[in-house]
């Protein structure tokens, strides 16, 4: 079985924060590892796209951030998800396991035979 | 609050070098992370940064993404707009609310659709009782030489689509003195799933088998382990002090004749190992001339993958918790 790696699929990034962030507060480079480790190596977030979203979040009050030092004490932003993020991501699974139904379908409908 | 946004906005509007200084900070905080990734590989300090440079691109560019994302909305760019600010606040109060309602009433009716689905499916077990039947999973572990291996862990990843839905959930079990596993009710008896079988013993080179089935007439697995090649994994820190307690596990392993074994993060618990005080831990997974993969999680970071190459002769491999080089020493030489 071959292992192919992918960008995280479209419309699903801001999800796979807000569920990574569930776990406990993150930096942006422990929230990029933990998707590429946990996906087995499979999904890999593209620096360029997490930034843009992590402030995007921020600004919509679904995570909130403060400075604290990391692990090689460096000045790092940690981020948190706050009770209205906690709903956004019930929401957002929710929406995502409809469309998975739907593609699951479509990819599983066989005419019958004549 | 998203209007709280707009007014520190606005009062920060002569602080915008404070802003771009923590987005700064921030970028190059991750930057600097892929770097030591990088170097911990073996790199020569240039490589691992054009490296980061190529997976990361330019620092600028995430600047100017990042900005763009803060200015897609309008923003108040000077004092005398925050009256058409307050303005539109109240308004777009007014507006928030009726929204709100409507995402309630929305969402009221999507729980009541859940619901619904669960009802149905739970109509349809009772119609069709074998819809949710599942069998057992049986197989054999064995050396090269077909003899019995007792002790092997087995750990499993099924995979179902139940309702449509994409389910993934792992088993553990463990082989008897007659080298057989016997596991019950984890397979679909009627329904499409996916399987990944692998045994793991200490002193074996581990090996993983993978299939797609349309129901669950499953043969009885056998599973054939060739003798591993003794390494001792040594961790230690940036001063060359070993590290106790790292949590590392075999994750996959390329064989010379192509073949590659994975065990999933998930359902791995069983096979981690801890390094002792000095730093060290056994790694008999992986047989000689195999490219391998391992999970390691250094106290207090999280998990990273590091990928080795097994020799042919019996070794230390050291790895260590920051930038360093990969060393290789034979047992006869140390």
């Amino acid at each position: 079985m071959e292992k192919s790696k992918s960008s995280v699929p479209q419309g699903s990034l801001d999800m796979l924060i807000l569920r990574t962030l569930q776990a406990g507060p993150k930096h942006g480079y422990a929230i990029a590892r933990h998707i590429h480790v946990v996906s087995d190596a499979l999904i890999q977030v593209e620096e360029g796209s997490l930034y843009p979203a992590l402030h995007r979040l921020e600004r919509r009050s679904l995570i909130t951030a403060e400075w604290g030092p990391s692990e090689a004490n460096r000045r790092a932003k940690y981020y948190r998800l706050t009770a209205k993020g906690t709903k956004q991501l019930q929401a957002e699974t929710a929406a995502w396991e409809r469309m998975q139904r739907a593609i699951e379908n479509i990819l599983n409908y066989r005419p019958s035979e004549a | 609050m998203a209007w709280q946004h707009w007014i520190r906005h606005w009062l920060s509007m002569g602080d915008k070098n404070s802003r771009h200084e923590d987005l700064d900070d921030e970028l190059m905080f991750h930057f600097r992370q892929l770097v030591e990734d990088k170097l911990a590989t073996g790199c020569s300090f240039d490589e691992a940064w054009k490296e980061a440079e190529r997976l990361f691109g330019p620092v600028r560019r995430h600047e100017i993404e990042c900005l763009r994302e803060e200015f897609s909305q309008k923003r108040a760019r000077r004092p005398a707009t925050l009256i058409v600010t307050c303005a539109l606040v109240v308004v777009g109060g007014f507006w928030f609310t009726q929204g709100w309602r409507r995402n309630q009433l929305e969402l009221a009716a999507k729980q009541a659709d859940l619901a619904n689905e669960k009802i149905k499916a739970a109509d349809s077990l009772t119609k069709n009782p074998s819809a949710g039947a599942r069998v057992p999973l049986l197989g054999t572990v064995v050396d090269i030489e077909d003899r019995p291996i007792e002790g092997a862990q087995l750990l499993l990843i099924v995979k179902t689509w139940p309702n449509g839905r994409y389910q993934q959930a792992s088993h553990h079990s463990e082989t008897g003195m007659d080298g057989t596993f016997h596991i019950e009710n984890i397979i679909p008896k009627n329904d499409r799933h996916a399987v990944l079988v692998a045994a793991v013993k200490e002193g074996y080179a581990f090996r993983s088998i993978y299939r797609i089935k349309e129901n669950g007439h499953w043969e009885p697995v056998r599973l054939v382990l060739e003798p591993a090649s003794t390494i001792t994994l040594e961790v230690h820190d940036e001063k060359d002090q070993p590290i106790a307690n790292a949590r590392v596990f075999p994750s996959e392993r390329r064989s010379r004749a192509g073949e590659t074994n994975l065990i999933y993060f998930m359902g791995s618990e069983p096979i981690h190992a801890t390094t002792d005080a000095d730093g060290k831990v056994p790694l008999n997974f992986f047989a000689a001339g195999d490219q391998a993969e391992v999970y390691v999680q250094f106290p207090g970071e999280e998990w990273q993958n590091r990928k080795i190459e097994i020799p042919t002769n019996g070794n230390f491999i050291r790895i260590s918790a920051r930038a360093a080089k990969l060393e290789w020493r034979n047992l006869s030489q140390k």
